[in-house]
């Protein structure tokens, strides 16, 4: 059988069962109306999800079931289908026809979401009542709206960062985020608290939704204190629900405000940890996953912009630091980008150079160079700044009087962490007085070594005049002595032949005088002969050698009787020393030395004198001593020349029980005719010891005397050892 | 078949009397003022319309199509561009723009639409004293051509376009589209008889 066999009354019985069926398997409410707007079917869709039962409402007016339809202008709907329209009833202009219990729990509805068709129900060509299908869209509205906060959020999210990134007042960014958070989310508090590293408390920063006695009572938290503590003790987000059920002890100040959920976040960038923030509802008990997602990230972007602040407000501090500091120092000190244009010079620039404004930026400075040094330092600068090495250069700048004074420049290039240059410092120094000086020295220094040349060849000249002079003056002290003894001789001899021959003729008085001729001429004699002595020390050519000064000594003393016992005693401690000498000039001195010390002695006092040698380091003993002539006139035989001073000195000393001397006698006393005050009445020429000091200085050696007054002499004398 | 100025005068005032009662019924709906108008009233046989209207709505066209039948049958169409859809759905919901249009941005605008288009056709219906029943409205999301095709496709009679640039305004914003009555030169013959009639009793009053 096919449909178009199909009787009418079959027909009827077919669409009375497919109507049974969709009654009961309908997966959407359907219902009916008479033209009187009472219900008059029910299905089973409905009576599940309206709670109400078909036999409890069919027969009542639609409009009693759900009054709130002429409230909601949606009766006229069904007047229109009954005038035979087709209504729409869509979600989103009426979020339901009739009010259901939501299906989903929690999903933020009140009612089930619906969407409804009215349609007029036809029966015989006439309108006869209505139909209703309705939707269960619940599900659909609430992924929708989940869609649209999400797209929200996001939306806020990419505002908030595009606000934070430029913020200044981290605090009023705060709380204008809070204004755009707030409605979205239904938090009504917030709390911003900042942590204070010396104490570990957190101090409230700012907020909403709070008295002022409430901010007084939570403005400083403990350690760990409240949720805010808990978030910074933990570095994690502390997520309450359900405060008023809560029985924890953090929850309890909240609790009081009549706050029934809170979310508090830790504010952290890196290690850095400055605070936290804390949302806070009174009209909701819990917060969704997505929810505290999105707050835990507006707390992250808090979180950065505070560290970018606090970074910036650093860096200006520093920065302003770096210019108060650069124009206290008395340098010229710039800063310069990495292309080489000056970007910051201080004020010592235009004090020193009398210009103003910001004339010396960029290029500018180069106006107050002098021209001659432009093109130099202009060229070193750029070639700094192509290779990155370090910048230095001096040249002449026009300073406040319209004068150039000297400069000296230095540049280094400021590195990135990938080697970029990213600035130059640089630092001008005024060298100008130091330039001066340099100049100065400079030419002193030129003068200075023309004077030494000079001088040199004056003091050669001179000194070989001299040597000539004393040349001359020696030959001519010599032959004077010389010549002087034979008229001192015949004086003499003729006295002493007429005091023998005339003896008993010459009146007592006449041999008186004869006797004086004959001493003064002795003594005439005396001098001629020291004189020449002194002579032929100083002229004599020297040659040193090997002298034993024990032979010396025991030809000395054996030579001369006032020596000898019972005259004197003379003492030697041995060993004494050899040294390098003139054998002759060697004799004499020690000669004239034993002669002294036997004859100042006081009247009555037999002379005690002791001889000793000692030996003295090569780098020693040149440091004390009298008058010393270290150039000596010496000539130095080749074999002794080798030693010299290596082997050190030997100090020969002569001490005696004499009559002493002073400070100013020690001082005189080997000058030529010096003779001590005391001595005066003990017969001498005053020529031994000039003698010694020039035999002495010609053979290389020095010679010195320590006495005082009746305390003795001890003379020494010192020449070069030989091993 | 052309419109005098007489039959382009009623036909304005009449259609306006319908937006009118749309109006009153979306301002209802929405809580908020909301005016229509209606800047030209046109005919075009059905094969120009699809020229005339591709050179002002572009792209993918949202359309809310009502079939009516009864003495007067015929298709009713709310045309607007994919733009002018989504600003409209978010100027009625009052919420961002989502940047499509859902299941329920389309559902919202069939109500809207079902509006308009029965308040017009009510106001025919009740000139003409004819019943019009209405089937579902739909949407479809297409250009103006398919739009078209789909539904002179099926008619054998030669079919008149009204075509009617339809204004929305609300919230200090414009949103502009098409009202198009697809008939049949049947039911066209007789809205303009019934016009003038209409006319001479607005006249003789």
């Amino acid at each position: 059988m096919n449909a178009v066999d199909m009787s009418h009354s079959f027909r009827q019985e077919l669409d009375a069962a497919i109507l049974s069926w969709t009654h009961q398997l309908a997966p959407h409410g359907i219902f009916t109306t008479d033209h009187e707007m009472r219900i008059t079917s029910w299905n089973h869709w409905l009576e599940t999800h309206s709670l109400f039962r078909a036999e409890q409402v069919i027969g009542q007016p639609l409009l009693k079931i759900a009054p709130s339809l002429s409230d909601r202008h949606l009766d006229g709907y069904f007047g229109d289908a009954l005038k035979g329209e087709v209504k729409i009833v869509a979600t989103a202009l009426h979020r339901y026809l009739l009010p259901f219990p939501p299906t989903i729990p929690n999903s933020g509805f009140s009612h089930m979401q619906q969407s409804a068709r009215i349609a007029p129900l036809m029966l015989d060509g006439r309108i006869w009542g209505t139909i209703t299908v309705i939707e269960d869209v619940t599900e659909r509205e609430w992924q929708n709206r989940e869609l649209r906060n999400e797209k929200e959020r996001q939306e806020l999210l990419s505002e908030t960062l595009a606000h934070l990134l430029i913020a200044r007042d981290p605090d009023a960014l705060v709380r204008d985020l809070f204004g755009r958070v707030a409605g979205q989310l239904k938090v009504d508090t917030y709390l911003h608290y900042r942590l204070e590293r010396s104490t570990s408390r957190l101090h409230l920063q700012s907020s909403i939704g709070l008295t002022q006695d409430q901010e007084k009572a939570l403005a400083i938290l403990e350690k760990g204190e409240g949720y805010a503590g808990a978030a910074v003790r933990t570095g994690r987000p502390v997520i309450a629900n359900f405060l008023r059920r809560s029985n924890d002890r953090q929850a309890e100040s909240f609790k009081e405000l009549g706050l029934e959920a809170s979310a508090a976040f830790p504010l952290t960038v890196g290690e850095h940890l400055s605070g936290a923030l804390v949302f806070a509802a009174r009209r909701r008990e819990k917060w969704e996953v997505e929810e505290v997602q999105f707050l835990h990230t507006i707390s992250r972007y808090v979180a950065m912009t505070l560290d970018r602040t606090r970074q910036e407000r650093t860096l200006r501090e520093s920065e302003e630091q770096f210019r108060i500091m650069a124009d206290t120092v008395p340098d010229i000190i710039y800063t310069a980008t990495p292309a080489g244009r000056f970007d910051f010079i201080n004020q010592r620039f235009y004090v020193v150079t009398g210009t103003t404004g910001n004339r010396a930026l960029h290029f500018g400075w180069l106006r107050s160079l002098h021209e001659e040094d432009r093109p130099h330092l202009v060229e070193a600068w750029k070639e700094a700044v192509q290779t990155g090495q370090p910048f230095s250069a001096e040249f002449r700048l026009r300073v406040a009087d319209g004068k150039f004074r000297w400069f000296f420049a230095r540049a280094r290039p400021v590195l990135d962490l990938v080697g970029q240059i990213v600035k130059w410092f640089g630092a001008i120094t005024d060298i100008h007085d130091l330039k001066e000086t340099q100049l100065a020295l400079g030419t002193a220094q030129r003068q200075l070594a023309d004077y030494a040349a000079n001088l040199e060849k004056t003091v050669e000249m001179r000194t070989t005049e001299l040597r000539e002079n004393i040349l001359h003056l020696e030959s001519f002290s010599y032959t004077v002595a010389h010549d002087l003894r034979a008229p001192i001789r015949a004086i003499d001899g003729f006295a002493r032949m007429i005091l023998e021959q005339c003896d008993e003729v010459i009146p007592e008085n006449s041999r008186h005088g004869l006797e004086r001729i004959i001493r003064a001429a002795g003594c005439m004699d005396a001098l001629t002969r020291d004189l020449l002595n002194y002579t032929k020390v100083a002229t004599q050519k020297v040659e040193l050698s090997l002298v034993d000064p024990n032979v010396v000594l025991e030809d000395v003393v054996t030579m001369n009787e006032a020596l000898r016992e019972p005259h004197a005693t003379v003492a030697i401690v041995r060993p004494l020393h050899p040294v390098l000498a003139h054998s002759t000039l060697f004799t004499q001195c020690v000669s004239n030395l034993l002669d002294n010390a036997a004859k100042f002695v006081a009247p009555g006092v037999k002379p005690r004198i002791i001889v000793r040698s000692e030996l003295i380091a090569p780098t020693d003993g040149n440091s004390d001593a009298t008058p010393n002539a270290n150039a000596s006139e010496a000539t130095l035989s080749p074999e002794a020349r080798t030693s010299a001073g290596e082997d050190g000195y030997v100090r020969l000393w002569v001490e005696d029980n004499g009559i002493g001397m002073d400070a100013l006698t020690r001082e005189k006393i080997f000058g030529l005719f010096e003779r001590a005050r005391e001595v005066k009445r003990y017969p001498g020429t005053g020529i031994g010891l000039a003698i010694l000091a020039k035999a002495i200085q010609r053979m290389g050696g020095r010679f010195g005397v320590e006495s005082e007054i009746e305390a003795g002499s001890r003379f020494w004398i010192e020449l070069q050892a030989v091993r | 078949m052309e419109l005098t100025a007489t039959h382009q005068e009623a036909l304005t005032e009449l259609i306006n009397i319908g937006y009118g009662r749309a109006a009153a019924a979306l301002s209802e709906l929405t809580g908020r003022r909301i005016i229509l108008d209606v800047p030209k009233v046109a005919v075009f046989p059905i094969d120009k319309v699809s020229l005339v209207l591709s050179q002002v709505l572009q792209g993918e066209v949202a359309s809310v199509h009502q079939v009516f039948s009864g003495p007067v049958a015929g298709h009713a169409l709310l045309l607007l561009d994919h733009e002018a859809a989504m600003l409209l759905n978010s100027l009625l919901l009052d919420q961002a723009s989502t940047g499509r249009l859902d299941a329920t941005a389309r559902e919202a605008l069939i109500e809207v639409g079902n509006i308009v288009l029965n308040a017009c056709l009510g106001v025919f219906g009740n000139l003409l004293q004819v019943q019009v029943t209405f089937a579902v409205p739909r949407l479809h999301m297409e250009s103006v051509g398919s739009v078209l095709n789909s539904i002179s496709v099926h008619e054998e009679e030669l079919q008149y376009a009204l075509m009617v640039h339809t204004r929305f305004h609300l919230k200090d914003s414009d949103v502009s589209g098409y009202m198009v009555i697809v008939l049949g030169i049947a039911s066209f013959s007789r809205l303009l008889s019934e016009l003038e009639k209409w006319e001479q009793r607005q006249v003789s009053r």
